[in-house]
């Protein structure tokens, strides 16, 4: 039987509105001024994790107080080891998958579609901590950063598999009175916006270790191709929220297609 | 019983908390969390494994890091968990624990091939280090192994420890991944012994 793939794609805009003179007044729209701005930026690429995660559901109220946070937390983590255990299948269906190296071909296909960007050079990775990408700042010799932050997870439900491309674009000069760190804080960043790209089965099972299975089916077969197609969307995704005009702002604001997969 | 282990496994959860609580406050500004490259067992090795006579040797010809980025293990509480800077002799020195487990690890390059030993290549092909209630490791090593004639072994194989996230200290994380190497080794030790053991 063929087999169908539908994407659902999802842009999520940044809901912060930036002081800073780069920003538009909206953080997710590349104002007129940055991209006038000349010079070279580096792109650096984090993909802050080695495997396939899958999201932790909604915590659970127990009721207030040290009890209800002991039980909360008792559940929490048995749902974490039950997720970890869960998971493991794909896991090891996916072994020796490269997405890093996805992410990495993803992002400089994008930048090379964005003139106004001048990407200078694409790095890679792990590191997604405040201080790490603030000595990436100082470190890049260029007076702006473009961070691209990936992740990639199964939802609670395990039917759903998700893949987010975090852009922000932050400025190498110091800020007064302020932490390095404070750089990359929401308000002071010149660019911020995810992209958000999924792919549902079609048919998904209430039992999440059934919906695993079927991602895990035939080495992963199902599961390399999400990503694949994933990665692949975002090389025209990003290119096109770097490049939407100021005088185009609602556009952008929420786009969905529906995703299925048919099973055989 | 049934109630008093219900009550110790609530106390559990309220110092965890209490120890996550400050560890984050207190280690907020302070120093990436390392792992030393030297391998420490940390927990019984089974039964099983340690009857096997340590007549089993095998002589480790590539040991390969195949990994992208080789020095982060992991993300915890917005820090990096950094790697060891060799990462080879960390390896090596996890690979030593299979002495434990009844198999002789020898490392060199293949340069007087010897009829009957055990050959093998190691990669390490993933370690990464996540934590949010509980603390979970991953480690995977590429084996390939054969002995003239012989089966070949030729498989990723896994070692997972996850456990109680007490205090996100940095003993902990050391503990936790070495756990999750030692699971690694319960899984190799029997089959290459077996390919030792194959006439």
């Amino acid at each position: 039987m063929k087999r169908y793939f539908y994407f659902l794609f999802v842009f999520f805009a940044a809901n912060s509105v930036s002081s800073a003179s780069w920003a538009s007044g909206k953080l997710y729209i590349a104002s007129d001024q940055l991209r006038a701005m000349s010079g070279d930026r580096i792109v650096d690429v984090i993909v802050p994790q080695a495997e396939i995660s899958v999201e932790a559901p909604p915590q659970v109220y127990a009721g207030g107080g040290i009890l209800g946070a002991v039980i909360a937390s008792s559940i929490q983590s048995s749902r974490e080891k039950n997720g970890e255990a869960r998971i493991l299948p794909l896991r090891n269906a996916l072994t020796g998958f490269d997405v890093d190296g996805l992410a990495l071909d993803a992002t400089k296909a994008a930048v090379a579609n964005v003139p106004w960007l001048h990407a200078k050079s694409v790095a890679f990775g792990k590191d997604s901590s405040l201080v790490g990408e603030s000595t990436l700042l100082d470190t890049n010799g260029t007076d702006q950063t473009m961070f691209v932050t990936y992740s990639y997870s199964l939802e609670p439900s395990c039917a759903t598999l998700k893949i987010s491309a975090t852009v922000a674009i932050a400025n190498k000069a110091a800020i007064a009175d302020e932490k390095p760190v404070k750089r990359l804080s929401a308000d002071n960043l010149a660019y911020s916006q995810t992209i958000t790209y999924t792919v549902s089965l079609n048919t998904p099972s209430k039992q999440r270790e059934e919906n695993v299975a079927q991602w895990s089916s035939d080495n992963g077969k199902f599961a390399r191709k999400a990503l694949t197609a994933g990665f692949e969307a975002l090389k025209t995704l990003l290119p096109k929220a770097l490049s939407t005009p100021e005088s185009d702002a609602k556009s952008v604001k929420h786009v969905v297609f529906d995703g299925q997969v048919l099973n055989p | 019983m049934s109630l008093e282990r219900n009550w110790r496994h609530s106390l559990q959860i309220v110092f965890a908390l209490v120890g996550l609580t400050l560890s984050v406050t207190c280690f907020a500004g302070s120093k990436p969390f390392a792992v030393s490259e030297t391998y420490v067992e940390r927990a019984d090795v089974s039964g099983n494994l340690k009857k096997m006579q340590s007549t089993c040797s095998v002589q480790f010809t590539d040991i390969i890091d195949a990994r992208r980025s080789k020095d982060m293990l992991g993300m915890m509480y917005n820090k990096p968990v950094h790697g060891p800077t060799d990462s080879i002799a960390w390896l090596k020195s996890a690979l030593g624990g299979l002495g434990a487990r009844g198999v002789t690890p020898v490392f060199g390059p293949d340069s007087a091939p010897s009829t009957g030993a055990v050959k093998a290549q190691a990669s390490l092909m993933l370690v990464w280090i996540s934590a949010g209630m509980n603390m979970v490791a991953n480690v995977v090593v590429h084996i390939h192994a054969h002995r003239n004639g012989q089966p070949d072994i030729d498989k990723d194989f896994r070692g997972t420890e996850s456990q109680m996230n007490w205090a996100g200290a940095n003993g902990e994380i050391q503990a936790t991944v070495d756990k999750a190497y030692g699971k690694l080794l319960d899984q190799i030790a029997p089959e290459l012994f077996k390919l030792c053991s194959n006439a």
